[in-house]
């Protein structure tokens, strides 16, 4: 049984190697855009030495966990299943001893896999350069620390992971179903405190923010790190509940699919 | 002897391609990067022929042979390694306007048909393009609609023709420029009996409506027989024949194939009474038999062997080749 | 002179076509129509958020990036309207085999290949642009003059101009390579470059962004010419003769692709 997702996993791993070098580059291209925001924030700070709490070495090590958290957990696999589905070429897995959440899961943790392979080691070394020029402060980092780091990162994936999967199933209803991830990036980005900390957002959204569950996958585990918030195990209840939530949605579509599909004849 | 009143004038073409080669995997992938092995492929070596006005000559070669190559030549889309070519008195290679505007190549079913949109419209854009002036354009348009009897679907969007109109449509779009040489690179591929003949008839009426200097090249002998007074035979890069098609047939082409269908076992000894046999797994035999008696043998092994289907058939161009081949050896 | 007006008759030609093409898929239309709006607001958004951190950024007030905000707008809406598909299909044509329709065509190649796609869903945002535009102008109380006015113009199609070479350079790549998915996204993926003030390049970033590759001046320099705080004529200049120059490689270089094309491609 651990042999037959061994091999799943090996195959994803090998297609994703193939692409090595574009992975490479796409990351390499993906940094430019926060690199331009870094040297905003460099001038806003214009030699002040702290602002609402933050100083230039603590935003720039923001953004950078931005990058770091989006890379490990961010899902990019809409597009490819969903062409799938309207293409018709999901009928072996009606057939076949994996179902095609198992394999669009698998073939994901592959994928991020050999992602992070190939760019945690650039990562790093973009984070030493960039240490050279401004100062960053280090991490506060102790057990609970990095356990709360670690699950928020789990909460994270799974947030992007089953609404990934509920964007792919729309693909069997709608055509162009994976145009539906521009609302999963403006709602993620917008209240998930990835492009810029939560101090600085207007009062409203500050509210929004910390009302929602989208917290967790970045702000929290950032501020974690930064020594500026701290979590209780019970109030992990909430982000669990609310991917509990996306889990059933995305059972439920997936049943109403299954009886589409299969009663229309494949 | 050069004729300078050749259409197409094709003097010792040579194209050579530099083909890099890698080893299969990873490791493969990373030597190439600073190892470049590369093989130099003779697509066409040294060929020469002249073709006037209103000629319609096939080229016929097995895939690979250089014909497509050859093609490309003519209509300027690749550089010669040497030699000279001329076609209704330019360079290809310049890709003039005056010239683009004068030919026209056609490979396979490639569309340029708007899809979401009636054929009009691609129509009328290419009118556009090609800078087409209204009364040639009505006359050449009408001209094409009446042989394809294509005027009732012209306003229906592409995307809900079938493939039969569509195929009509692409023609008609490839043409609408009254091109005056016209390169049609294996143009029946993929389609059915019906709509094999519908081209061939098309391009026998355009050749007579217009004059039009027509190549064509083919790996299938049946499109060729259908169309051509003249053939040239190309292998691995090198013209080995160059003459009229019924000559061809008469000195090359002795044999022709009869493929059948046996619904009964019958033994080798008894299939060879009736021909030679190139292929046998049952239930399908393949017999090559002389070309004379190809019917009354069909007739033959309709009677007396137990057979459920009898195709007769043109002789495959391997067949063909070999032959000119064998008779230049003994020669 | 008759050459100019059968391509000026065939630019239209296209627009009409596409038009009617647009029609056809209405939905799909209102849907990017919408989508794009709500990427343009989302970026008003973000830079409003760092923008009132400290009311400054690189010497630019909060109006005055708003009207920068406003001039990316114009120019992000058109380049997605006239280069993105036209890039796309143009790369697409090289690595599928299918570039000689192109070459056999009685036209210009590199005109055709900019003309032959467009994209109306951008129009919104274009004109959410525009009216943010003189939005601004009005916060600002300024009056800018015509002559003013044209100025800014000519400096605007001039920074199309230069995303458009530099694109083009990118895309004709693709005759150099075996296959690169999403070459058609590198352009696209460092528009922030030209989203900030360019007094925002400091050092080694200043060579880079605004003398090696002025992406950083794109769409500064016409806005300091509307807000009348022009920091350097001779930049301007720089500017205006590295794009032509810019546009005469992007010529060579495709004309030398080609020939390698036609000597090598089988």
């Amino acid at each position: 049984m651990w042999n037959k997702w061994k091999t799943l996993y090996t195959r994803y791993f090998i297609n994703a190697i193939e692409y090595r070098s574009e992975l490479i580059v796409w990351f390499l291209l993906s940094v430019i855009p926060t690199l331009i925001l870094i040297l905003v924030w460099q001038s806003i700070f214009n030699s002040q030495g702290n602002i609402q709490g933050y100083g230039l070495g603590e935003i720039i090590q923001y953004y950078l966990l931005v990058i770091f958290i989006g890379e490990l957990t961010a899902s990019h696999f809409e597009n490819w299943w969903v062409r799938m589905i309207r293409e018709g070429k999901i009928d072996l897995f009606f057939t076949r001893p994996f179902s095609l959440q198992q394999t669009i899961f698998i073939g994901d943790l592959s994928r991020k896999t050999v992602y992070a392979l190939l760019t945690l080691p650039l990562f790093a070394a973009i984070w030493w350069a960039m240490s050279q020029v401004w100062v960053i402060q280090p991490f506060n980092l102790s057990a609970a620390v990095l356990l709360g780091f670690v699950v928020c990162l789990a909460i994270s994936y799974a947030i992007y992971f089953f609404m990934g999967l509920i964007i792919v199933f729309m693909g069997f209803w709608l055509e162009g179903a994976q145009s539906l991830e521009h609302f999963k990036w403006i709602i993620v980005t917008l209240l998930s405190g990835s492009f810029i900390p939560v101090t600085f957002l207007p009062d409203w959204l500050k509210n929004l923010v910390n009302l929602l569950p989208f917290k967790y996958m970045y702000a929290v585990p950032i501020g974690l790190l930064q020594g500026k918030t701290t979590i209780s195990i019970t109030e992990l209840i909430y982000p669990l509940s609310f991917i509990v939530c996306l889990w059933i949605i995305a059972q439920i579509l997936w049943r109403l699919a299954l009886k589409r599909y299969t009663s229309a004849g494949g | 002897m050069s004729n300078s009143q050749a259409v197409i004038s094709v003097k010792n073409l040579k194209k050579y391609f530099k083909v890099y080669k890698k080893e299969p995997g990873l490791w493969g992938s990373v030597k190439s990067l600073w190892d470049r092995t590369y093989e130099e492929v003779k697509a066409v070596d040294d060929i020469s022929f002249e073709i006037e006005q209103g000629e319609i000559v096939g080229f016929i070669g097995q895939n690979g042979a250089g014909k497509t190559t050859t093609l490309k030549t003519l209509s300027g889309l690749l550089y010669p390694t040497a030699g000279e070519i001329s076609v209704l008195g330019f360079n290809p290679w310049d890709r003039k306007s005056k010239f683009q505007k004068q030919f026209a190549l056609v490979m396979g079913q490639k569309n340029q048909l708007w899809w979401d949109l009636p054929a009009m419209e691609t129509f009328l854009l290419n009118k556009a393009i090609y800078e087409i002036p209204d009364a040639q354009f009505k006359k050449t348009f009408d001209t094409l609609v009446q042989l394809l009897a294509v005027s009732d679907i012209l306003k229906v969007q592409v995307r809900k023709l079938s493939l039969g109109q569509r195929m009509k449509c692409e023609l008609i779009a490839a043409l609408l420029h009254n091109p005056k040489v016209l390169f049609l690179d294996e143009p029946t591929i993929g389609l059915d009996v019906v709509m094999q003949k519908i081209l061939r008839d098309f391009i026998k009426a355009y050749n007579q409506e217009f004059n039009a200097t027509i190549i064509l090249t083919s790996h299938y002998m049946g499109d060729v027989k259908e169309l051509c007074q003249r053939a040239i035979i190309i292998d691995h890069g090198h013209k080995i024949f160059d003459g009229q098609l019924d000559d061809i047939i008469e000195r090359y082409a002795r044999t022709k194939k009869l493929s059948l269908v046996l619904s009964k076992k019958v033994t080798l000894k008894e299939l060879s009474k009736y021909g030679e046999v190139k292929d046998y797994s049952f239930p399908a035999v393949t017999l090559l038999v002389p070309r004379h008696q190809a019917t009354k043998a069909a007739g033959k092994i309709l009677n007396e062997l137990p057979v459920q289907d009898v195709n007769i058939e043109e002789p495959p161009i391997e067949a063909i080749i070999r032959e000119v081949f064998e008779t230049k050896a003994a020669k | 002179m008759k050459k100019l007006i059968k391509y000026w008759q065939i630019f239209w030609h296209m627009r009409r076509l596409h038009a009617m093409r647009m029609l056809e898929y209405r939905a799909d239309f209102i849907f990017w129509l919408l989508i794009s709006f709500m990427w343009t607001i989302f970026n008003f958004f973000f830079f409003a958020a760092i923008v009132n951190v400290t009311g400054v950024i690189a010497g630019w007030s909060t109006a005055e990036m708003y009207l920068l905000m406003a001039v990316f707008t114009i120019l992000d809406s058109f380049i997605w309207s006239f280069f993105y598909n036209n890039m796309l299909q143009y790369t697409n044509d090289v690595f599928n085999g299918e570039f000689n329709k192109v070459l056999l065509k009685p036209i210009d190649s590199q005109f055709w290949l900019m003309t032959q796609n467009n994209n109306y869903a951008n129009l919104l945002r274009f004109a959410t642009g525009v009216g943010m535009l003189f939005w601004a102008l009005r916060e600002l109380e300024l009056q800018p003059s015509i002559l003013d006015f044209g100025l800014f113009l000519l400096l605007l199609s001039f920074s199309a101009l230069f995303i458009y070479a530099v694109w083009f350079i990118i895309s004709t790549l693709s005759f150099w390579v075996d296959k690169l998915d999403n070459i058609n996204e590198i352009v696209p993926n460092v528009r922030r470059s030209f989203q900030v003030p360019h007094q925002v390049y400091t050092g080694i970033a200043s060579t880079l962004f605004t003398v090696i590759l002025p992406l950083g001046l794109v769409s500064s320099l016409p806005s300091e010419i509307l807000l009348g705080r022009v920091s350097s004529w001779s930049t301007i200049f720089y500017f205006m003769t590295f794009t032509l120059i810019t546009v005469l490689i992007s010529r060579w270089f495709f004309n030398l692709s080609i020939k390698k094309y036609s000597g090598i491609a089988n």
